[in-house]
């Protein structure tokens, strides 16, 4: 579909494959790929949504899975968690879900005579937040610092997070029944929200066959873990990043504050993720330098959740996505300046 | 795999030979210039297949035709002046320019038909030849046959404006019928590919998209030619000129055949004959088929380079009929009769030949002249006239003195110059010649090697060695037309004791079907010379087929095998076997250095006279070339400011888009190298080829600009030209010249340069610091 992906230099087999990147870089398309394999062999026809998926891991980021009821939205986040050898937690969010059940908590022990620590679901290197608007929103903010900084403060003690860490957050359209909005800080804090959609027709009726039975999901085995991973990260994080790029990364979050048809823009963090973001979306195509092409496929799933628009655009039935795409076909690709 | 192209390499080679044919009323025998032509012509063609089928360069094809051609061109013509026989030296070069030199002589000294000597055999082949090349490369190599009309018209046009008369319609026949079966041939074969790609429609009013076009290219073609047709038809005929003397004759003005012609009552044989006119003078038809010249005039008065009449008295014969010739009855005579049809020539001249007799006008029209020529009172449209030719025998020559003695003042020898002329008969006659051997003496000397039958006197006395009496001055520069040759000859007789004047009138034409058209151009001046049993006999010292065929008796027995006796005549002047002539020395043969300096100058003063031309010519060419030079530029320019391989490919890239705007292909502004590739790829419908070459510029354009510094980066000026040229060869032809010939490459490279140069044009608001 893409022609990233039909580019020479992915192709396995291309002379520049060896000398242009890094070893750890074919480990990265490599071990991507099996994950990618193993993830459609569970979720029929969404390779686009699971790659996507890969791109925010690789990228250090948080998902937030956004669709209608039943469309395999916690699967995907099951299948991902799943894929990977490391610690998975779920929390199912409900109304009544408290923030301590996600930090975690001090109790007394009657033991030692003293608080100890009793750590939340928070503490694993997947989390699936099932849901994740249905509780309130104190519940949701308890997100937050783990999110953004990957540690969690409980009675002034402060708890790392262990590494890598991802939140793979499921939630319903805001408009049904029983669901709280998240706030704009908590949903800053996701890289990237990807919708699922329904499946096409012919994909449905191959998931009648695969889901009739048993779930595939208990079969699938784990093809890497949680130091692979880690690994990859830092193999992307080494991904070079033209000052074109750059430029052209920041052209576009300027250009989203200054549009009329946004009443709230992209924050510097959502610059940031977007140039990390690209980077895992070169390294996935193979590439050791990231493209402009990268930025803009990858910007609409990074912006649009972060971006609120203003009456206007909703009046007329835009949403942040379509903006997105607006801006991308104006704002100019800068040129080279060496 | 269809590079060769066999059909349309045979179509334009016998389009090219179509052309040609106008050249055989131009240039006689044809077959003389035919046969190297054709082998030229065919050589081409060969040439040509050959290197399509081994080179996909077409630039490189042309050039192995032009230098095989140039080759075969020397092969031919140049023998003799070739390194191992083969090879030409820049002694060929000096050759062909001797035997240019020769052609443009024979051309501009030469109506229609000219003799086919070794120069212009020479000329009209290579200019075959390079028509064949010109047509081959534009309508086969580069598969633009409508275009391949311009050099066919060009050549067929240059040969039809020059024949001197309207060709017959037939001879645009086979030009055109090559030219449109070409046309036609490149048109199916391209509106094949183009059905086989495009899916036929199940709608039955397109069934075949092919049909459309080829029905509306058929009419009109149809309704080209039939314009082409009718348009002649309803169009009167413009007069024609002739190429060499065109240009001075039509600044004159006096384009029309309205008026009537009349030669002139005295000559200045110190001058210049100037421009002549083709301009019918009369037309006619006669019984004889050895006619002389028609004589309108009499001049038997030389005084100071002029000639005139001595008296103007003139009286009507008794009994009303023209004497005719005083000849005695001994001497052999056929009566002859001619029959003028139109007459253009003014009062009181009228042309009638020697010997008329009779009266052929009505009483009280006409008078004759005490010198015996006939002049009419009122104006005579037509006329039927007999006279009567003459025979004579050598013997008859002699000078019997019963019959009535010549003119004492016909003996008269100009005192200025008659020191020189009696040196040159002192020359030219021993003690006890006849009067014959005398006349014949003169006549051979004066259309001997040594003289030069040229319009143009040799030029003025610089060094003072040449006299300025012209006739001397003729003697010494052996340079002139018809009136000095004529003059030489009298004064040569006369000093010889044989009384002598100059008639005046015209050459007896080109034969037009069963008539004779005589021109303007046809005007001559002859001697006549008096012998008492004979009277008044003409001769033809003029050397040349622009002068009339000398008479039998004039000419010397040909077993005295003297080189004076080769005296070329209208049908035999091609003959190589005659040594004879100014412009058909044969060049091989001998002294090339003093004859090429001669003819060099030919070729010098072609250039000078026609400095003007070339050098707009040169100025126009200089016009079109100066903006793709300056694209060459900048590309040149932009690749050696490239400090590295980076730049390079940027440039590289920047000037691939510029030349892709040029032909209408611009991507989006801003776009990404990938966005831009794809919306050129699309656009363009570049080929699978053409595609990966654009897909490798991108990507290693992708690697200069955004991957880490320093990496290794390929070359892609190849793909970049692969691109472009499959862009441009899917473009209308229109797009396609007009993006090779103002590219904005170019265009932006000048006007940079104009804004170095000029600063103050650009406006630029003044440094003033408010920026914050």
């Amino acid at each position: 579909m893409s022609d990233l992906e039909n580019d020479r230099r992915t192709l396995p087999n291309s002379e520049l494959s060896a000398s242009a990147r890094g070893a750890s870089l074919d480990q990265v398309l490599q071990i991507s790929a099996s994950l990618a394999a193993a993830m459609n062999s569970v979720i029929e026809g969404k390779q686009s949504v699971v790659r996507t998926a890969i791109t925010v891991l690789l990228a250090e980021g948080h998902l937030l899975v956004e669709d209608v009821p039943g469309v395999g939205k916690t699967l995907l986040a099951k299948t991902l968690a799943r894929s990977i050898d490391c610690t998975v937690r779920r929390v199912q969010f409900t109304p009544d879900l408290l923030p301590s059940d996600i930090t975690g908590v001090s109790v007394f022990n009657q033991d030692v005579r003293d608080f100890e620590f009793r750590p939340g679901a928070i503490f694993a290197n997947v989390v699936v937040g099932d849901e994740i608007n249905r509780a309130s929103p104190k519940t949701q903010s308890a997100l937050l610092e783990s999110m953004e900084e990957g540690q969690v403060t409980v009675d002034g003690t402060t708890y790392s997070l262990p590494r890598p860490f991802m939140v793979m957050a499921t939630q319903n359209p805001i408009e049904m029944e029983g669901t709280y909005p998240l706030p704009e800080a908590q949903r800053d804090r996701f890289m990237a929200r990807i919708s699922m959609g329904y499946p096409s027709a012919r994909s449905e009726l191959d998931m009648l066959d695969l889901h009739g039975g048993i779930s595939p999901l208990e079969d699938l085995q784990p093809v890497t873990d949680a130091s692979v991973v880690s690994s990859m990260i830092a193999a992307v994080r080494q991904v070079h990043t033209a000052p074109a790029v750059k430029q052209y990364i920041v052209d576009l979050t300027h250009a989203t504050r200054s549009s009329n048809a946004l009443r709230l823009g992209a924050s510097p963090r959502a610059t940031l993720h977007l140039l990390r973001a690209s980077r895992a979306h070169a390294a996935l195509a193979g590439r050791d330098h990231v493209l402009p092409d990268d930025v803009q496929q990858i910007a609409v799933p990074v912006l649009a959740h972060r971006l609120m628009p203003t009456g206007e655009t909703q009046m007329a039935r835009r949403t942040t996505a379509d903006v997105v795409n607006d801006l991308l076909q104006r704002v100019r690709v800068p040129s080279p300046t060496r | 795999m269809n590079r060769v192209r066999p059909v349309e390499t045979l179509l334009a080679a016998l389009a090219t030979l179509a052309v040609t044919l106008p050249l055989t009323t131009l240039f006689t025998p044809a077959s003389a210039w035919f046969r190297p032509s054709l082998l030229l012509v065919a050589l081409v063609a060969l040439v040509g297949m050959a290197l399509r089928r081994v080179t996909t360069s077409r630039p490189l094809v042309v050039l192995g035709q032009a230098v095989l051609l140039v080759n075969g061109a020397a092969v031919l013509h140049g023998q003799g002046h070739l390194w191992r026989s083969v090879v030409p030296t820049p002694e060929t070069g000096r050759a062909f320019g001797v035997l240019l030199g020769e052609a443009y002589q024979t051309v501009t000294n030469y109506t229609a038909p000219a003799p086919a000597n070794r120069g212009t055999v020479l000329a009209v082949s290579v200019l075959i030849g390079v028509t064949a090349l010109a047509v081959d490369a534009i309508a086969v190599t580069y598969r633009s046959p409508a275009l391949a009309g311009i050099p066919l018209l060009s050549a067929f046009l240059g040969s039809a404006t020059n024949s001197g008369d309207g060709l017959g319609a037939w001879y645009a026949v086979p030009p055109a019928l090559c030219w449109l079966a070409l046309v036609g041939r490149q048109g199916v074969r391209s509106l094949r590919s183009w059905g086989a790609a495009t899916p036929r429609s199940s709608a039955g009013r397109f069934a075949d998209p092919t049909s459309a076009f080829a029905t509306m290219g058929r009419v009109v073609g149809v309704t080209a030619i039939g314009a082409a047709i009718v348009v002649p038809s309803l169009v009167p005929h413009f007069p024609t000129t002739f190429l060499a003397d065109g240009l001075g004759r039509s600044a004159d003005g006096r384009g029309g055949n309205g008026s009537d012609v009349r030669l002139a009552s005295s000559l200045d044989i110190a001058r210049d004959l100037g421009s002549r006119s083709s301009n019918p003078v009369l037309r006619y038809r006669s019984t004889s088929d050895r006619l002389g010249p028609l004589r309108v005039g009499i001049l038997d008065s030389y005084r100071r380079g002029h000639w005139q009449a001595r008296s103007d008295f003139t009286f009507v014969p008794v009994d009303g009929r023209i004497p005719g010739p005083t000849a005695g009855p001994e001497v052999p005579r056929r009566v002859e009769q001619i029959t003028v049809m139109e007459n253009g020539i003014g009062l009181p001249q009228v042309a009638l030949p020697e010997g008329t007799t009779g009266s052929p006008f009505p009483a009280g029209t006409w008078n004759m002249t005490v010198e015996g020529l006939v002049q009419v009172t009122q104006r005579v449209s037509s006329y039927t006239a007999e006279f009567i030719e003459l025979d004579p025998d050598p013997s008859q020559f002699t000078a019997d003195l019963d019959g009535p003695q010549g003119n004492e003042a016909n003996l008269e020898v100009d005192r200025r110059s008659e020191t020189e002329v009696r040196a040159v008969l002192a020359e030219l006659t021993d003690e006890g010649d006849t009067p014959l051997d005398v006349a014949r003496a003169i006549q051979g000397y004066l259309r001997g090697p040594q003289f030069t039958y040229s319009p143009e006197l040799a030029a003025g006395t610089a060094e003072g060695s040449i006299p300025e009496e012209p006739l001397a001055r003729f003697l010494e520069t052996k340079r002139g037309y018809c009136v000095q040759f004529s003059s030489a000859m009298i004064m040569l007789s006369r000093a010889a004791g044989i009384p002598a004047r100059m008639a005046t009138g015209f050459l007896p034409g080109v034969q037009d079907g069963d008539d004779r058209v005589v021109r303007l151009s046809d005007a001559h001046a002859w001697p006549e010379l008096w012998f008492p049993r004979l009277g008044w006999v003409r001769f033809e010292p003029t050397p040349g087929t622009r002068s009339g065929v000398a008479p039998e008796y004039s000419l010397a027995p040909t077993d005295t095998g003297s080189g004076s006796a080769a005296v070329p005549s209208a049908t035999s002047s091609t003959s190589s076997s005659i040594p004879s002539t100014g412009p058909e020395r044969d060049v091989t043969a001998d002294d090339l250095g003093t004859i090429g300096g001669s003819s060099d100058t030919g070729v010098i003063r072609y250039v000078s006279d026609h400095a003007t031309t070339i050098l707009v010519l040169l100025l126009a060419g200089l016009a079109v070339a100066v903006v793709p030079l300056g694209a060459w530029l900048a590309r040149r320019r932009a690749r050696r400011r490239a400090r590295d391989d980076a730049e390079r490919v940027e440039a590289e890239w920047q000037s691939l888009l510029l030349r892709l705007q040029d032909i209408g292909y611009v991507p989006p502004d801003g776009a990404t190298p990938r966005q831009a590739s794809r919306q050129i790829g699309h656009a363009a419908y570049l080929s699978a080829d053409e595609t990966q070459a654009l897909g490798r510029v991108v990507s290693t354009l992708e690697l200069a600009r955004y991957a880490r510094p320093g990496s290794d980066l390929d070359d892609v000026a190849d793909d970049a030209r692969t691109v472009w040229r499959g862009a441009l060869s899917r473009r209308r032809r229109a797009d396609r010249v007009r993006a090779l010939l103002l590219p904005e490459e170019g265009r932006r490279h000048w006007r940079q340069g104009l804004r170095r140069l000029v600063p103050w044009r650009l406006g630029r608001p003044e440094p003033t610091g408010e920026d914050d």
